[in-house]
């Protein structure tokens, strides 16, 4: 079974943000809900970089963990979702989250946010794939239809990879090792030291 | 025959011309190149001073300077306008994850269950506190309206807010199994909806409380008297209108009032915190000293009904029979026995 996986390369991202245009594109989501945003490190310095992030679909969750009702489920494929109908909107998981993924809504008296929204890497909800219910509660459900996240696929500079984590580890491992200009970083030499052979 | 012999000489020429021309063009885009081959050659040269540096193990790669920075919650820029948007990771939420789901959930309620049981075993042991016998029906007047009023007012939101409090935190491990997910969601979103509403107006009542029975609660010599000769655990010793125990009760109410009315105003409003950590920390803090409020708050139900029998009436009735006073007050006894009346001859002068 695929075990699907995000990853920016950091080295390619230009802070384009097609990659959030393109999620609130496919899932339709509210005014204020970013189910992906980009973080530039450094800005305005050399050597400064960006970074694309959206829910990283943990294999041992803080959101679940925390979460009062237990509406989150880990799919086949390790996408980890989570059942609006159950959800009550308490926001644990915002503050159990390390990216800042669940997003909410709404701002009501005390604090009331609405039923929480995060990336689903593309892959809908529990309700039935691709029916209008899934649509409206939780966006495109693009893995039904055999496709991959729409973030990444719009990626110009193919800095944002998703799919099967062994595939994208091959991918960036490739480029990593081929990419000219920092020899430093990988080698014998550089994981070793030069005066072991 | 002389033109055949000519025209082999022109086209010599003419190949000539075609070859040096080719030559003079490949010439010209060659040796612009040559600056590249001098560029390549001169970073060569950086490159290795470079792996001799490393080879030193000297200076860090300035990108991994960057997922450090990631690592470690540095704050960038971002697009999205958004509470941390521009934190790419924040650790504190794993924290909290342990701590809530770790101590906060193992060790809390085994405090309750502790209360629960050493009441009960209080109630064995005392054998369930002082039987006042046959009443004479005389009775001493107590507790105002206002003060059973308020007394009713604080002790039924302090139970909805425990009941739907504890439903929030352990519900997920007690009720789902129960109720099911879809029913105990149902319940969740009502015990957050009371939680939210209840707290502003038991926040009121613990203000209130706090200002209006502060007079009451000067711990005196008696009061340490009583609590050193073991006057919680059914010996009958002097105290006022309050006893040692009650005051600290109500220190407790104050104390733990403070804090969980404080941290429960702040979640209501959850924007002003300007980081996750601030909401994090005071959750927790909620969490514990509301559990702890409750876990002693057994102590004081347990005492107020079975630990001593007659008691109840002073927050319904807002007297209480003479009987109970002389046990369990009896320097109260002493002051307000003039004060005195029959319980028939109230209803009597009532009607």
């Amino acid at each position: 079974m695929a075990r699907m996986k995000f990853l920016c390369d950091a080295d390619r991202c230009i802070e384009c943000n097609g990659c959030v245009t393109a999620c609130k594109n496919a899932n339709e989501v509210p005014w204020g809900v970013n189910r992906r945003r980009v973080v530039t490190l450094n800005d305005g310095e050399p050597g400064e970089k960006s970074i694309s992030v959206a829910c990283m679909h943990c294999d041992d969750a803080p959101c679940a963990a925390v979460c009062p009702t237990d509406c989150f489920y880990t799919t086949t494929d390790g996408i980890v979702l989570h059942d609006k109908d159950l959800c009550i909107g308490c926001g644990y998981c915002f503050f159990a989250c390390p990216f800042g993924v669940p997003q909410f809504p709404e701002q009501r008296a005390f604090g009331s946010r609405g039923r929480m929204d995060k990336c689903t890497f593309c892959a809908g909800g529990p309700e039935e794939p691709g029916s209008q219910a899934e649509f409206e509660k939780y966006g495109a459900n693009l893995i039904a239809e055999g496709m991959l996240p729409a973030c990444a696929e719009m990626c110009a500079t193919k800095a944002l990879l998703a799919g099967d984590g062994d595939l994208v580890a091959e991918i960036f491992h490739h480029r990593s090792t081929s990419r000219d200009g920092r020899p430093q970083t990988w080698g014998w030499a550089t994981a070793y030291g030069a005066g072991l052979s | 025959m002389k033109n055949q012999l000519k025209q082999p000489k022109t086209r010599n020429a003419l190949r000539r011309i075609g070859w040096l021309t080719a030559l003079v063009v490949v010439f010209a885009m060659a040796v612009p190149l040559t600056g590249y081959v001098y560029v390549a050659v001169a970073q060569d040269d950086e490159r290795a001073q470079q792996s001799q540096q490393n080879q030193a193990w000297s200076g860090t790669n300035p990108r991994s300077e960057v997922w450090r920075q990631a690592r470690q919650s540095y704050e960038g820029v971002s697009a999205v306008d958004s509470p941390a948007a521009n934190v790419l990771i924040s650790s504190s939420g794993e924290t909290f994850r342990q701590v809530r789901m770790g101590p906060v959930s193992t060790y809390l309620p085994w405090f309750l269950a502790f209360m629960l049981a050493a009441m009960a075993m209080l109630h064995v042991f005392t054998g369930g506190g002082h039987k006042l016998g046959k009443l004479s029906g005389k009775r001493l007047p107590a507790w105002s309206l206002f003060d059973r009023v308020l007394h009713w007012y604080v002790a039924v939101l302090f139970l909805v807010l425990a009941v739907t409090g504890l439903s929030l935190l352990f519900g997920r491990a007690v009720l789902i199994p129960v109720m099911g997910p879809e029913g105990f969601a149902a319940w969740a979103r009502a015990s957050k909806f009371i939680h939210d509403w209840a707290g502003p107006f038991f926040v009121v009542g613990v203000l209130v409380m706090s200002v209006a029975w502060l007079h009451h609660n000067k711990p005196t010599k008696v009061d340490l008297h009583w609590l050193l000769k073991g006057g919680a655990f059914g010996k009958h010793l002097p105290a006022g209108r309050y006893n040692g125990g009650q005051k600290i009760w109500f220190l407790v109410n104050v104390a733990a009032g403070l804090i969980v009315c404080i941290t429960g105003v702040l979640m209501l409003l959850p924007n002003i915190f300007e980081n996750r950590e601030l909401f994090q920390i005071n959750l927790i803090v909620h969490g514990i000293v509301g559990i702890a409020w409750l876990g002693v708050s057994f102590a004081h139900i347990y005492m107020a009904t079975l630990g001593a029998p007659g008691s109840v009436d002073i927050t319904t009735k807002g007297h209480v029979s003479s009987e109970w006073a002389k046990v369990h007050r009896s320097l109260w006894y002493e002051e307000v026995k003039d004060q005195e009346f029959q319980a028939e001859q109230k209803k009597s002068t009532a009607s």
